[in-house]
């Protein structure tokens, strides 16, 4: 697996903890979708597995498609595209450092424009309240992915750079995975998460390893020219099943 | 300014809305969406409390034809549509379904046609069995199975050759006809039949589970099946050879082939419990003006005279008019060997006759206390719902994931440029490979065979869901009368002149109290008459020309007749525990002094020893002295009334998890508050009601055979639930990645299948219990009955 995937796990993990909060109601609303005699603790478990599997399937769909734009991108321009975006995507990551550090407020720009995407998204979502079934904690999931929310955008901009649907998705997915361990943290756990989530110093702490990942995406913006070509041998496992199977006329 | 919703400090201005200022986007969208109930962190539903339903009469039905969960949920909604049925359940494990209707509006006869629908064969409980459809399964079988061998041939000799290289085109040029054009026609033809012949159960599953809007394994296979089938068939017309024909039948084949075994696999180890419950509610051969007739349970009448031959079981409790037999209760009394009973003998409904043929009246009741078990039984049966929900629950999330990683894999595979057949093969493979069905039998089968093995040991499990309970007992509490003790008084000591006691075996002859049958037994020597009962103080009678009085010191009080100083003290001196002196007098004088106490059952001590091994043991007692028994346990709560039972429990439930053992009737609210509650005894509905396990008979070291079950049990659902995630969580990857193909895939699914329903099917509880039970007598040859019977 390659760096830019453990780049947008990192992004995940340490971003999650502005999640916490905010994604906290979204998970109360779930549980509250739990029938009452059953709120057993596989049930729960259950419910938030399938609307955390809903929601990095949006990811990982959202992450395929912006690879593939950036792969429809690299193909009509000069080669000097892929460098330039990752530039961009590591500007875009320090500003979002910036923002979890409360210091500069910018990517709130960005989710701006996903708005107009969630707001034609965001009424399906409604189908699936109450989410009383694993089913429609998937389906919620599944809508709830489409939530402005610039560290989604900042791991896009890395999904888009990757100029591969497969990479992008890929990226995407260990985005998403980053995200779990603070949303799947429930109970006491999760109130103390929140309280230390809202210290200044850790997201002071958390802004500035995201800058950090950013400034390093930046500086090898350049230098990691051609890197994009290993990935041809890793598409090798489809092509085995191919050889052998394609029946050839 | 700090966000609402989420306490990150906002941007300068805030996003709006509601009057809430916000860091993002998402969470004034959040906000927006939940309104003012996320704030406060949870939201709250307006829960509609369901109407409880009228009382009705209760059905029991036996279901053949269902083979996974959402043929349960078919089952159900198909009766709850129905005018008249209040409600219903089934499971599909046991074959069983429990109807509660109106019976003015509805009758029960109907109930079978109602629910014979999508193919299922309904029938009440007690009716004759259909032929079973084995034959057509098999033959269904063997069609795939030579179908399937052509094609593969077929395959082998001109397409897997050229395929992997080994042969070239140009090779095949004298047999072009045949190879490029009769060959994949003759294959399209022979597919098409396995599928929809051989595969025909498949999609009638996959439809089962459409119509009442639940995904099943049945639909992945049908999807895979069909894209197969349907994108070969495509490429067939269109001129192409790209064909995967030997996808789809091996799929079907492999499928097939690992449904008939594990269809017998889950027959045997449901077969038994099947046998048990049949044998409950048997027809009867009524004699009428010299002629046999087939009677229902239900349609006896008090003083029919019955007819009941060797290997049968007893329908109704009755008295013996004719015959000699040697008779099994041990479901009933727990009595291990076959008693041997005779004219003039009652016998009790549900043991079973080892050995001769019995004609019997049936009693004023005509009602059989195994009939009340076997409800009690078939409830519990029909009614598995924690496993229900599970293999539910799983088959909601994992059905649809799979669906949809499978389309995600395979539109993956097309994007990065693979070429199509090879992305649907992939795709194909993560469809058969995932395993739900692995989930959903892994408990519902491993309970069935839980509930039989605990059968065998003569243990009747009421509620299910005692395998999923906590494992570990922290406290035994511990009735007295009737658990640790038998309840039958028997004399401890007698004082006095030796007269004494014979007179008052005399009296008490007469008399029904529990103490004075005791007294009875002592002596046969004389007789009584005139007697006069002064209830709750004893009993006065003539005895030859004596006015004999026998009872507590407040009788003879009454009286005016003295006691001795010194018998009295000798008599309270050597009272043992809570036992109860009655004195004898006569001519004004108390003679003799006869102490009377509850037995105790010879094994409590080592039962109690045992258990606290791994358990503070409390003795809890409505009596006010503990009696002997406070050296054995750890702690004792004497003097509790029954109906305080039930507050001690949940009180020692603070502790830690609580096991109840007592007698089904007085300790029923102690029973249920338990976590675990055993009842000794009768098996009375309210016993089965309150305790999770109901032990009839007295053998108290049964309680450990319970143990035993519910934990081998509970060690099997684990073992099951964690092969299924294991095989899930390995083989998906595999075949995500592509490593798999579809035909290895459908074999490594149903081997999956078959080890969950072999591993539920191996016998619980590996040692055959002592005790000659109603499974054991059928199934043994009635030879060794015969070695059992009592002359």
């Amino acid at each position: 697996m390659e760096l830019t995937f453990y780049t947008a796990l990192m992004i995940g993990l340490l971003g999650s903890t502005h999640c916490i909060g905010m994604c906290g109601g979204i998970v109360g609303a779930l549980n509250a979708g739990l029938p009452r005699s059953g709120q057993s603790l596989l049930s729960q478990v259950a419910h938030h597995f399938t609307y955390n599997a809903g929601r990095i399937l949006s990811y990982v769909f959202a992450g395929a498609i912006a690879g593939l734009v950036g792969a429809l991108a690299t193909k009509f321009s000069l080669d000097t595209a892929v460098p330039f975006g990752r530039l961009i995507a590591g500007l875009i990551m320090i500003a979002l450092g910036l923002y979890l550090a409360g210091l500069w407020h910018a990517v709130t720009a960005i989710e701006k424009a996903g708005l107009h995407i969630w707001r034609r998204i965001q009424p399906l979502g409604q189908r699936f309240l109450p989410a009383n079934t694993p089913a429609r904690a998937f389906g919620l999931g599944l809508v709830w992915g489409w939530l402005p929310c610039g560290l989604v955008y900042s791991a896009l901009a890395l999904s888009l750079v990757s100029a591969s649907p497969r990479q992008g998705a890929v990226i995407m997915l260990g985005f998403g995975l980053g995200t779990l361990p603070m949303l799947f943290a429930m109970g006491g756990v999760a109130g103390q998460l929140v309280k230390l989530a809202r210290h200044p110093a850790m997201r002071r702490l958390v802004g500035a390893g995201i800058v950090m990942f950013g400034v390093y995406t930046c500086v090898t913006a350049f230098s990691v020219h051609g890197h994009n070509h290993a990935h041809v041998d890793h598409n090798g496992l489809g092509q085995d099943m191919s050889e052998t199977h394609t029946k050839s006329n | 300014m700090d966000c609402t919703l989420c306490g990150l400090p906002t941007p300068t201005p805030p996003i709006e809305a509601g009057g809430h200022g916000f860091c993002c986007f998402g969470c004034r969208e959040v906000y927006r969406c939940f309104g003012d109930d996320v704030l406060a962190g949870e939201i709250v539903e307006a829960a509609s409390q369901p109407l409880s339903p009228p009382d009705g009469a209760e059905a029991f039905l036996r279901v053949d034809g269902m083979h996974c969960s959402s043929c349960e949920i078919l089952v159900e909604r198909t009766a709850k549509k129905t005018d008249g049925i209040h409600s219903a359940s089934s499971s599909f494990a046991t074959s069983t379904a429990r109807i509660l209707y109106d019976p003015d509006r509805i009758d029960e006869s109907q109930l079978p046609e109602i629910l014979s629908v999508a193919g299922f064969r309904a029938r009440l409980r007690g009716a004759a069995a259909p032929e079973p459809d084995e034959r057509q399964s098999l033959f269904r079988l063997l069609v795939g199975v030579s179908l399937t061998a052509v094609v593969m041939m077929l395959y082998l000799a001109f397409f897997y050759p050229t395929h992997l290289g080994l042969v070239d085109f140009e090779e095949l040029e004298p047999v072009r006809w045949l190879a490029f054009n009769a060959a994949p026609k003759v294959m399209f033809a022979l597919t098409t039949l396995i599928i929809f012949y051989v595969g025909a159960p498949i999609f009638r599953g996959a439809l089962i589970g459409l119509r009442v809007g639940v995904l099943n394994m049945d639909n992945l296979l049908a999807v895979a099946i069909l894209a197969a089938y349907g994108y070969s068939a495509g490429q067939l017309f269109l001129g192409s050879l790209d064909l995967y024909f030997d996808v789809a039948v091996a799929i079907v084949t492999v499928v097939t082939v690992g449904r008939f075994f594990e269809q017998g696999a889950r027959a045997r180890a449901t077969g038994e419990l099947t046998g048990l419950m049949e044998a409950w509610t048997p027809v009867l051969r009524v004699r009428e003006d010299g002629a046999f007739l087939q009677r229902s349970v239900d349609e006896v009448a008090p003083h029919d005279r019955i007819v009941i031959w060797q290997g049968e079981p007893v329908p109704v409790d009755g008295i013996i008019v004719e015959g000699q037999a040697a008779v099994d209760e041990s479901l009933l009394t727990g009595e291990p060997f076959p008693v041997s009973r005779g004219p003039g003998d009652s016998v009790l409904g549900g043991s079973v006759i080892v050995e001769g043929s019995l004609e019997i009246t049936a009693g004023a009741a005509a009602q059989s206390k195994m009939d009340t078990l076997a409800r009690i039984l078939w409830s519990a049966q029909s009614s598995f719902a924690g496993a229900r929900s599970l293999a539910d629950r799983i088959a909601g999330i994992f059905v649809p994931a799979v669906l949809g990683l499978a389309v995600v894999v395979a539109g993956w595979s097309l994007l990065d440029g693979v070429p199509p057949g090879a992305a649907l093969l992939t795709g194909l493979a993560t469809l058969i490979v995932s395993c739900p069905c692995t989930f959903g039998l892994a408990i519902p089968l491993t309970t069935a065979a839980g509930v039989s093995a605990a059968l065998r040991h003569g243990i009747i499990v009421t509620s299910a869901d005692i395998f999923e309970k906590a494992p570990r007992i922290d406290i035994a509490a511990i009735d007295k009368t009737g658990t640790l003790s038998t309840g039958n008084m028997i004399v401890a000591e007698t004082f006095g002149v030796p007269e004494a006691a014979r007179y008052a075996a005399a009296v008490e002859r007469l008399s029904a109290h529990p103490i004075a049958q005791a007294i009875a037994r002592l002596d046969q020597t004389h007789s009584a008459t005139d007697l006069v009962i002064h209830p709750g103080r004893g009993a006065v009678a003539m005895v030859g020309d004596r006015r004999v009085a026998v009872g507590a010191k407040s009788l003879f009080a009454t009286l005016g007749w003295t006691i001795p100083e010194q018998l009295a003290a000798s008599a309270s001196a050597h009272m043992p525990g809570e036992g109860v002196i009655s004195y004898v007098g006569w001519s004004g004088r108390v003679h003799g002094a006869i102490v009377t106490r509850d037995e105790s059952r010879p094994d409590w001590k080592a039962v109690v020893d045992r258990l606290r091994e791994q358990a503070r043991v409390v003795l809890l007692t409505g009596a006010e002295h503990p009696s002997g028994y406070e050296d054995g346990v750890d702690e004792v709560h004497a003097g509790v009334p029954p109906e305080a039972k039930a507050a001690v429990i949940r009180r020692l439930r603070a502790d830690g998890t609580v096991l109840m053992i007592g007698d089904g009737s007085n300790d029923a609210p102690a029973l249920a508050a338990a976590d675990l509650g055993i009842a000794f005894g009768a098996p009375t509905a309210l016993a089965a009601d309150a305790a999770d396990v109901v032990i009839p008979g007295g053998r108290l070291e049964k309680i450990f055979d319970a143990f035993d079950v519910i934990a081998t049990t509970r060690r099997r659902v684990r073992q099951n639930l964690g092969w299924a995630l294991l095989y899930n969580a390995t083989a998906i990857p595999l075949a995500v990645s592509g490593y798999l193909n579809p035909l290895f895939a459908a074999l490594a699914m149903s081997a999956s299948s078959l080890l969950v329903v072999w591993n539920s099917s191996r016998r619980i509880g590996g040692t055959e219990p002592a005790s000659a039970s109603i499974s054991a007598a059928r199934t043994r040859p009635i030879k060794q009955g015969r070695e059992f019977a009592r002359p």
